[in-house]
């Protein structure tokens, strides 16, 4: 009864104060215009970043996401975009577009498959166009960077296939046109190459490269000699770019440099990011998107997802720290500890370049990517397990 | 057999036969990486599959719905054994695909290293439980045969991955030097 009487008084209280609150705004909220939707502003600022999902909320029906990874924008996505089954994105910045390499069945899970490079507008983040890709026959697995490519200023797309046979789709994103499909015997994978050409990974352990003519046809090829051992201590697929130099990290943390600026691959000095000590406590690089490397004031840097005691099959867990390396020296300059685990990490570009990770507790976590400091964290829509992270300013 | 596929398979026999692991997964990935139209022995281990007896066998220990079965060493996504399926056959209505990955895991039990097939079932949507994420000898898809990121659905009416399957498909023997 006590407490009934309490609740009535404040109630009383407060109307009270609302009453006394409204006279002090004599005039009503203006009326609002419906209809609205928003528009985003190109070129987009330098720190916005694209989330990648494999499945968020499913495999067929996933999306990407545009987020601005600064603490007050923690609750908050910019916009999104379907991204279908396995899709890979690729961030344009020659054109205000965005192009997604994905694949619809008609009735789902099920009917006619049909392989598309959707182009949305970065403005208004709708469809502008579409290239239906021929022959059904886009690799589709674990979403991966090097699966769907540049290639010539972006002029190029290259779209990774595999039936199990490898090839690649050569489609021209001006035109809209689909030019060519290149057979790629044994390799895998598309590294941008040369003026207008791409590299790939063989299973001999070598790298192919090939330059394209106008008309997306093989011009010139070149092979290395064998440098990935696939057996004992395989390159992962993804490697830093820096200066038009690639450079490939292996299970065990060997870095292998290659400057892929020429029409043919230059293998250069390998090192190794671990020390003895390091190499007998097992620090290897892990992850899903376990490396990205920046020019950071004008310096090459790698920045490296790291765990400890790694062993045969522990090379995609990721890691709960990142080491943060100079190319030019091999020097490892700092170490920034990550809030959790993940398995993805990027760096954006620019002034104040951020690193970014997903982690398995379904979080993107910010750092400054000069000094380490945190700089916000924000939850994502699924697990940061197979969550890529392309910066709108590569 | 075109031209670029008669280059594939001599190329991808070529690298299998060079590698340093065990013998008979060098043979086998050299089969699948290379033959992609004629992947005869994994069709025939799907189809022996669905007849396979599931009765506990004393040499062969372990839970089939847990990612620590020994089988399980280099899974990479839902276990068929909770989705309708079991450790060697596909969930109802969905097809099992012929082309798939391999791995060489040590059963405990007998001491033997065995190259376990991991057929994937397709055409339904992600079965969504038990997922495992076992990894060993897992390269990237430059050696496509040892890839678990990739969805091996392939030969199938949908490559809408639903969940994987472990079939014991051979022993590893040690390559000889």
């Amino acid at each position: 009864m006590i407490g009934r009487w309490i609740g009535g008084a404040l109630l009383a209280a407060r109307l009270a104060a609302g009453v006394a609150e409204a006279q002090t705004f004599p005039n009503p909220l203006p009326i609002e215009n419906a209809g609205t939707v928003t528009r985003l502003p190109t070129p987009y600022p330098d720190n916005w970043v694209f989330l990648d999902y494999l499945a968020s909320p499913g495999l067929i029906d996933s999306k990407a996401e545009l987020v601005n990874p600064d603490a007050r924008y923690a609750k908050q996505v910019i916009g999104q975009f379907s991204a279908s089954y396995y899709a890979n994105i690729l961030v344009g910045t020659a054109r205000p577009e965005v192009y997604v390499a994905e694949t619809f069945y008609s009735r789902g899970t099920r009917g006619t498959r049909t392989d598309v490079i959707t182009l949305y507008d970065k403005e208004t983040l709708s469809p502008r166009d579409e290239i239906v890709l021929p022959g059904a026959k886009r690799w589709v697995g674990v979403v991966q960077p090097n699966a769907f490519q540049f290639a010539d200023h972006e002029t190029l797309g290259l779209v990774y296939n595999f039936t199990p046979r490898s090839t690649v789709t050569v489609v021209n994103l001006v035109t809209r046109q689909v030019l060519n499909e290149v057979p790629l015997p044994g390799c895998a994978m598309i590294y941008p190459t040369g003026p207008r050409g791409f590299s790939s990974m063989c299973a001999d352990g070598t790298m192919v490269s090939v330059q394209l003519d106008k008309e997306g046809a093989v011009a010139t090829q070149n092979v290395t000699t064998a440098f990935n051992d696939l057996n004992d201590d395989p390159l992962f697929a993804a490697p830093g770019v820096i200066d038009g130099v690639s450079y490939f990290v292996s299970y065990k943390g060997k870095v292998h440099p290659v400057d892929l600026s020429g029409v043919a691959p230059r293998l250069l000095s390998t090192w190794s990011l671990v020390t003895d000590d390091e190499a007998k406590a097992n620090w290897r690089p892990s992850g899903n998107q376990q490396i990205a490397g920046q020019l950071v004031g004008g310096a090459g840097r790698l920045y490296l997802l790291m765990q400890p005691n790694g062993k045969d099959g522990s090379h995609l867990e990721g890691g709960n720290q990142v080491w943060v390396l100079d190319v030019a020296s091999h020097a490892k300059l700092a170490t920034i500890m990550l809030k959790g685990q993940a398995q993805c990490i990027a760096v954006s570009g620019g002034e104040h370049p951020r690193l970014m990770a997903t982690t398995l507790g379904a979080s993107l976590q910010v750092y400054d990517a000069i000094s380490g400091a945190p700089i916000a964290s924000m939850p994502i829509a699924s697990t940061g397990a197979e969550t890529l992270i392309y910066p709108a300013r590569p | 057999m075109s031209t670029i596929d008669r280059i594939t398979e001599k190329l991808a026999r070529g690298v299998a036969n060079r590698t340093s692991r065990r013998g008979l997964f060098a043979w086998l990935g050299g089969t699948l990486a290379g033959a992609a139209a004629i992947p005869a022995l994994p069709i025939e281990r799907a189809q022996a599959a669905e007849t396979t007896s599931n009765a506990p066998n004393p040499q062969d220990v372990g839970d089939a719905s847990s990612c620590g079965y020994w089988r399980y060493c280099a899974i990479d996504g839902f276990l068929c054994d909770c989705c309708g399926g079991s450790v060697n056959a596909c969930p109802p209505g969905t097809t099992m695909s012929p082309i798939t990955w391999l791995g060489t895991c040590r059963n405990p039990t007998d001491g033997r290293n065995y190259i376990i097939s991991y057929n994937d079932c397709c055409g339904k949507p992600a079965c969504g439980r038990c997922l495992c994420s076992n990894e060993q000898g897992e390269r990237p898809m430059a050696r496509p045969q040892a890839n678990n990121e990739t969805v091996w659905c392939f030969g199938v009416p949908s490559q809408s991955y639903t969940c994987s399957t472990a079939i014991v498909v051979g022993v590893a023997t040690e390559r000889k030097q």
